[in-house]
């Protein structure tokens, strides 16, 4: 049950297109030696306003864009305390009006290992102290450089710390992360000098600025019925622009802060359901979406 | 327990070496820099080429300078000891990149402009674009919508002024044959290549004044960033050791004189009334009786009156008005005709099959909103050539002038064009772009029409890169097929047009009495 129900916390995560995004890279539940899962999710995540800098926007020849993911996520125990984590999403976006044409395709494949570095039990309750390292690389070479992209191309390094406390059927779980993006090469040769930017100049180089997020979730884990609430803050860590005319979307500072719920529900044996809802309170240089989920997960 | 601590020590060592790696390393993107050079040729002839508005360098004056023994320059030099003797790194920065060129770093400074001014006025409320006013430059709508036709006139109108008044420079040059500073006195040590010419005028004074003049014009709304370059520019000569201050005062005299005499040309050559919306009526309704079908209409939501429909009014620079409506394309092919539909399955076809690299042309080549467009893509791609070849100042602004002036024209008989056929855009055939939609007629593209000038010009200049000139304008030109917002004959179409634009610059260029 405890693998399903990590599985349910972790899957609503990884897709992120240039508005959608994730509520994390992972939970505070290790696999277990030698146990493996797979899960199948399908999100689409819609928004018709979104934040230039941190002012919300329509643009009439934008209209709402959607964004559909398809994600395969799966989970393996190398050890009772080191688990390694792979996930690559399917994404197609599109918007209702204008002229963009929808993009589709693999969008990133992520790798992380998470290692729970400390137990501690206090009287019946659990506290464990766990460190997280990912790596994200794009699958293929797909346009960045645009409203409607897959992503942001950039080959990242995600680095993290949880303290996941359970106590009974209770839990909560805080976690805080750096995510170091590394440069991206664009389509064509930058004209703005933009002394904002993350790194002006007049090259096709471009600097994709970095992230803390902080995220905070709680909930109930029971046999049959996992169900939590979360909310999560990703913030700029350097300076990088906004959206606007010329500028390449990869140097934009992109940060958010969204709430959200997942409820998971056992079926028969090793086969799950999850059901995953999110939206967007505040941004910066993103859709303010709201998410919807759902996924099959299969493992033991 | 023992497997379970060295565990953890390993694990944390991997964690601590990673984190440590995350964070430490720098995020600098290095460039290089265009850095100084001594010119292959000083053209010290070139006061003797042909000039653009200056019917001869005499129409512009320059008092004598004072003899290298006198008192008074004796003065500057003790003065310019002082100013070159020690710098702080933003006087050494400033003179490092100044000493890359005088017209290459304009040139610069005006298509960074030009991007930044690229931006076309937002809608209101109740759904009218307001027009920007020069008279308020940084309203909203910030005055000037550096779109092409206005890029390409604005560069062009900086290219002659600097050519012009470097003809005069090295005519005076010639006159007083002052040597310079370092060539005077052995106790200056400048900070950059000189060449074995007069240092009266200092050139980079005239260019400096020249651009400004004409750039002040172009982007009223940008004269206290202007200032600071000028100023700038000024001082670094004299903070390089390179010329005195009297050297620097009489090239701001003359380069201001040439930039006035431009800037009567400018105004008065039918800019302020190529925005006029009121002739596009006529423009349908002629175009309707030749036959066609279905006009050309704003996609935008709110419908976008069209940009400059009467551009194609405003003077040309290597040919005229007589000239352009003779080389003027044919007509396109009717809607519905089986050429149209070949053209429009065609862009079917690369929508439905587009590939990494046809997107990428796409972008590379796409120069819309917030670029410098392609008129100033062309500039670069001439500025860094004759940077390479390292030209003189004059030979550099030659070049430009040349190529500059090819753009314009071609900006004019383009939207001529365009507004004469009043074509539709494939996306009102249903096609989708990534690459920005024109609010303007398709045919011709605008695109294949510069760049088919600026390559011919080029091939000219450079014909060891010829082959390279010209693949990179075919590439521009098809990559509007690419982004699916022409149809292969405005492309075709445009590149033969442009190239014929581009042999009226290249043929003055023959008989502009450098020999080059």
């Amino acid at each position: 049950m405890q693998q399903f129900i990590r599985l349910s916390l972790i899957l609503v995560c990884l897709s992120l297109p240039r508005f959608a995004s994730a509520q994390g890279l992972m939970d505070g539940f290790m696999k277990g030696d030698r146990k493996a899962s797979l899960a199948v999710t399908y999100s689409q995540e819609t928004f018709d306003t979104y934040y230039r800098g941190t002012t919300p926007f329509r643009d009439p020849n934008l209209g709402t864009v959607t964004t559909q993911a398809l994600n395969l996520y799966g989970v393996y125990g190398l050890g009772y305390d080191l688990d390694l984590i792979v996930t690559a999403p399917y994404i197609r976006t599109e918007a209702s009006a204008g002229y963009q044409p929808k993009q589709e395709g693999f969008q990133d494949v992520t790798a992380a290992l998470r290692w729970e570095a400390f137990d501690y039990k206090l009287g019946k309750a659990r506290l464990s102290w766990l460190f997280a390292l990912g790596y994200t690389m794009p699958i293929q070479n797909y346009v960045n450089d645009n409203m409607l992209a897959l992503g942001q191309g950039s080959k990242n390094i995600d680095g993290r710390t949880m303290l996941h406390f359970k106590s009974g059927s209770f839990f909560l779980t805080g976690q805080f992360g750096y995510i170091r993006r590394g440069p991206v090469t664009l389509d064509r040769i930058v004209n703005v000098y933009d002394p904002s930017q993350v790194n002006p100049n007049s090259g096709m180089k471009v600097n994709v600025p970095d992230v803390t997020e902080a995220i905070i979730r709680t909930g109930f884990a029971t046999k049959r019925v996992y169900i939590d609430v979360w909310g999560q803050q990703q913030t700029p860590y350097a300076v990088g622009t906004d959206i606007g005319p010329g500028i390449p979307f990869p140097t934009n500072a992109i940060g958010f802060q969204r709430v959200g719920g997942t409820l998971f529900l056992r079926l028969v044996g090793r086969l799950g359901l999850n059901f995953g809802y999110s939206t967007t309170l505040d941004g910066q240089n993103i859709g303010k979406s709201t998410r919807l989920s759902g996924g099959i997960i299969i493992g033991n | 327990m023992n497997n379970r601590i060295y565990s953890f020590l390993g694990n944390l060592l991997i964690l601590t070496g990673v984190v440590v790696g995350m964070t430490g390393c720098s995020k600098t993107i290095d460039e290089s820099q265009p850095v100084a050079y001594l010119p292959t040729n000083l053209d010290e002839t070139a006061g003797n080429w042909k000039t653009y508005v200056l019917t001869s360098p005499t129409d512009v004056t320059l008092a004598a300078p004072a003899a290298t023994n006198s008192t008074t320059y004796q003065a500057e030099l003790s003065d310019l000891k002082t100013q070159s003797k020690t710098l702080t790194t933003e006087q050494q920065q400033a003179v490092t990149y100044w000493g890359a060129g005088a017209v290459y770093r304009w040139n610069e400074i005006a298509r960074e402009l030009s991007a930044r001014y690229n931006l076309p006025p937002a809608s209101t409320a109740d759904g009218k674009y307001p027009v920007p006013d020069a008279a308020n430059p940084l309203a909203d709508p910030r005055f000037p919508f550096a779109n092409p036709p206005y890029t390409a006139r604005a560069l062009a109108y900086l290219s002659v002024a600097q050519y012009d008044a470097l003809v005069a420079t090295w005519y005076y040059k010639k006159q007083y044959n002052r040597a310079a500073p370092s060539t005077v006195d052995s106790g200056i040590k400048p900070a950059l290549p000189v060449a074995a010419m007069s240092s009266y005028p200092s050139e980079d004074a005239v260019v400096a004044m020249a651009s400004y003049t004409v750039l002040k014009a172009m982007f009223p709304g940008e004269v206290p960033y202007l200032d600071a370059k000028l100023a700038e520019h000024q001082n670094s000569r004299l903070w390089a050791g390179m010329n005195v201050a009297s050297d620097v005062s009489a090239g701001t005299s003359l380069g201001s004189q040439v930039a006035a005499k431009v800037m009567a040309r400018a105004k008065t050559d039918g800019m302020s009334t190529s925005n006029n919306q009121s002739v596009t009526g006529g423009m349908i309704k002629d175009v309707q009786t030749r036959g066609l079908s279905e006009v050309w209409v704003s996609q935008e939501s709110p419908a976008r009156p069209p940009m400059l429909p009467n551009y194609g009014v405003v003077k040309t620079w290597n040919f005229d008005q007589a000239t352009m409506v003779k080389i003027r394309p044919d007509a396109p092919p009717a809607i519905g005709s089986p050429e149209f539909t070949k053209a429009l399955d065609e862009l079917k076809t690369i929508q439905r099959t587009q590939t990494r690299e046809q997107a990428r042309v796409a972008n590379y080549w796409a120069d819309g909103v917030g670029s410098y467009t392609p008129p100033g893509h062309w500039h670069r791609t001439a500025a860094n050539a004759a940077h390479d070849a390292r030209y003189s100042e004059v030979r550099m602004a030659r070049t430009l002038a040349l190529v500059g002036t090819a753009l314009m024209d071609a900006a004019i008989c383009c939207w001529d064009t365009k507004y004469y056929y009043y074509y539709p855009r494939p996306q009102q055939f249903g096609l989708k772009t990534s690459v920005g939609l024109p609010n303007f007629p398709a045919y011709t593209s605008g695109h294949s029409t510069f760049s088919g000038a600026a390559a011919v010009v080029l091939s000219g200049i450079f014909p060891d890169q010829a082959d390279d000139f010209m693949a990179k304008a075919n590439e521009a030109s098809v990559s509007r097929m690419y982004g699916l917002i022409h149809y292969r004959f405005d492309c075709e179409v445009g590149m033969a047009c442009g190239k014929k634009i581009g042999s009226f610059a290249t043929a003055r260029g023959k008989a502009d009495g450098s020999g080059l």
